[in-house]
């Protein structure tokens, strides 16, 4: 008996494949005989999600055997192509313990460090216990990756800083104004930037949206999107007062924002702190307007810029994610000669495929 | 003495362990623990000075100096909780070496001539507001201070500042700094009314002074109310209101 892990996830398969072994919950239970067959009656634990489907497994069947029986279940469900072969990893013994151990801490995730990965394999995880699919080795397994990923995210600081322009003008936004749930928020221009930089102040808690774009049909459809409502272009400056939080992202050549609007607000505002994002190239706001000392100003390479510190900050952080596991495991370390452990070589050998 | 000294000692341990946490990026129970431990030991010393007076401990400066800083600290240890802008021990630690040290100089430890007065509720009542709304001014500029910072490191895009991540938001500290103006101008209203009760003919000056000090505030409020005030610029005038006063009240 042992442990084996096989899987597919974004670093070798595109969307288009992962999403066919993408399997609900409800299927697991609609296919449990088969997944009880192809383990020889042995424990398992499904994962799925946007970036991954992995299989654990703790059964008598060998690691090959098993992948084929998987490939079998698969061709019955007509999805298996052989191109897909080459995409899955196989790992056995405690290559999975550090392998799981890896995921949970974000190590192995898209966005380096993420958080929802723990949830997600908590769940996945909890549903097969449920459903009696563990056993005794398998719970130990995950039990134990629990506690050291959940080690791994406090010794270390792998998901502190923010690694994409949106989640950092919603940290900056944040400090600026704390609590976003009573903040304001206009969008110039209706564009893709625009709207994924208010979606991530709006996971944050922001609820009030306004939209203005040029197309006013736009400006409609992105406000319908979000919650909030739609403004014509030309009213945006009256609406200055009112808000506290401006996303600006136009194809305007010139400058959209410029000192003289938010000197004729100021007093209204009885100058309260004002948070302006400008996402735009050729810029949209005038950077004169940081001279009024409650207005806080981000372009896109200050926000790029962060969002790339905040990258190789947690890239830094896998060598000691990585110590920890091997800490955990008791195991030494390969280093091939002449090699040093860089983060991008850990975060490359992250899992050895058979 | 010796009290005063252990005082001194265990804040600037506590500045110590604070700023290292707070540059590590850590937190910990034992920078609170330390606050509560100078706190209590402030008030024990205002109390042992009383004893020895026979009357509320008022009579230098080097006393009020102490319970200005305990005050300081009475008022962290209320609002920096509730707010969440427990980020202010940072400052409340040292803000109390400074006060307890300042205190020390030989000639703010002389008595004032009122020292021989007889025991007077009224006064001591009096001082004793005017005292707290001090700490509660002092706790603004504080976070007056605070914010100053952070606005620095938030207009010059600045974050590799270690602090950073670990200062409240803006929005925090302004509410801080407001509710903390009107704390301490509704205690300095309170004590200035005491002081009208009482025969100022000794220590007229001090009583001017706060009603001064009381007159500063109230424009501030107001201008802030009616039309509104950068926080910018309100912080430095509660900063340097303070710094005023407080220079004036040692100097006499």
């Amino acid at each position: 008996m042992q442990l084996l892990c096989l899987g597919i996830s974004y670093q070798n398969a595109e969307v288009s494949v992962r999403e066919k072994f993408a399997i609900s919950n409800k299927r697991i239970i609609e296919h449990q005989q088969e997944f009880k067959t192809i383990t020889d009656g042995g424990d398992f634990v499904i994962l799925s999600t946007c970036n991954r489907v992995e299989y654990y497994i703790y059964s008598q069947v060998s690691l090959t055997d098993l992948f084929n029986r998987l490939i079998s279940y698969w061709q019955e469900q007509g999805i298996w192509h052989e191109t897909n072969k080459e995409l899955f990893y196989q790992l056995e013994g405690s290559q999975v313990s550090q392998h799981l151990c890896s995921v949970l801490s974000g190590m192995d995730s898209m966005v380096l460090g993420e958080t929802e990965i723990v949830k997600q394999v908590k769940d996945a995880y909890h549903f097969c216990l449920e459903q009696k699919f563990t056993g005794k080795e398998l719970n130990q397994l995950f039990q134990k990756s629990f506690s050291i990923g959940k080690k791994i995210r406090t010794q270390t600081q792998i998901q502190t800083g923010q690694v994409s322009v949106g989640s950092v003008a919603v940290d900056l936004a944040a400090k600026i104004f704390g609590e976003l749930s009573e903040q304001k928020i206009m969008i110039i221009g209706a564009g893709d930037n625009s709207r994924v930089t208010a979606q991530s102040l709006m996971s944050r808690g922001a609820k009030s949206v306004i939209v203005s774009n040029r197309s006013y049909d736009k400006a409609v459809d992105l406000a319908e999107h979000l919650g909030g409502s739609a403004i014509r272009f030309d009213d945006w400056e009256e609406t200055l007062a009112q808000v506290d939080i401006i996303i600006s992202s136009t194809g305007s050549p010139h400058f959209v924002v410029e000192p003289a609007h938010i000197e004729k607000v100021r007093k209204q505002r009885k100058y309260k702190e004002l948070c302006i994002i400008d996402l735009a190239i050729p810029r949209d706001v005038d950077p004169q307007v940081t001279e009024f000392s409650e207005v806080y100003l981000y372009d896109m390479d200050t926000l790029s810029q962060l969002a790339d510190k905040g990258k190789e900050h947690r890239q830094k952080q896998l060598i000691k994610a990585q110590a920890i596991i091997h800490e955990a495991f008791d195991i030494k370390p390969k280093q091939a000669p002449n090699q040093q452990s860089s983060p991008d070589s850990l975060a490359a050998s992250n899992f050895n495929t058979l | 003495m010796v009290l005063t000294f252990i005082i001194i000692l265990l804040a600037t341990i506590g500045s110590v362990i604070h700023w290292n946490l707070a540059t590590n990026n850590k937190r910990s129970l034992v920078s609170l623990v330390i606050v509560i431990g100078v706190f209590v030991l402030s008030t024990y010393q205002i109390y042992q000075r009383g004893q020895i007076a026979q009357q509320c401990p008022i009579n230098t400066v080097q006393e009020l100096l102490s319970f200005i800083s305990w005050a300081i600290l009475l008022f962290y240890l209320v609002i920096g909780r509730v707010y969440r802008v427990s980020f202010l021990g940072l400052l409340t630690l040292p803000a109390v070496v400074l006060f307890e040290v300042l205190g020390l100089l030989p000639s703010l430890q002389l008595a004032f001539p009122s020292a021989d007065r007889a025991v007077n509720p009224i006064l001591e009542w009096h001082v004793f507001l005017l005292l707290l709304a001090y700490g509660a001014l002092g706790q603004a500029a504080l976070a007056g201070v605070l914010f100053l910072q952070l606005h620095r490191v938030l207009k010059k895009s600045n974050f590799s500042n270690r602090l950073f991540s670990q200062m409240p938001p803006i929005g925090r500290l302004s509410e801080a700094i407001k509710r903390l103006l009107w704390l301490g101008f509704g205690l300095l209203t309170i004590g200035i009314i005491l002081g009208f009760k009482l025969d100022y003919a000794a220590d007229s000056f001090k009583f001017y002074l706060a009603c001064g000090t009381w007159v500063s505030y109230l424009i501030l409020i107001i201008v802030d109310k009616v039309r509104g005030f950068p926080l910018k610029l309100m912080s430095i005038w509660v900063l340097a209101l303070y710094i005023l006063n407080l220079i004036l009240l040692v100097s006499i």
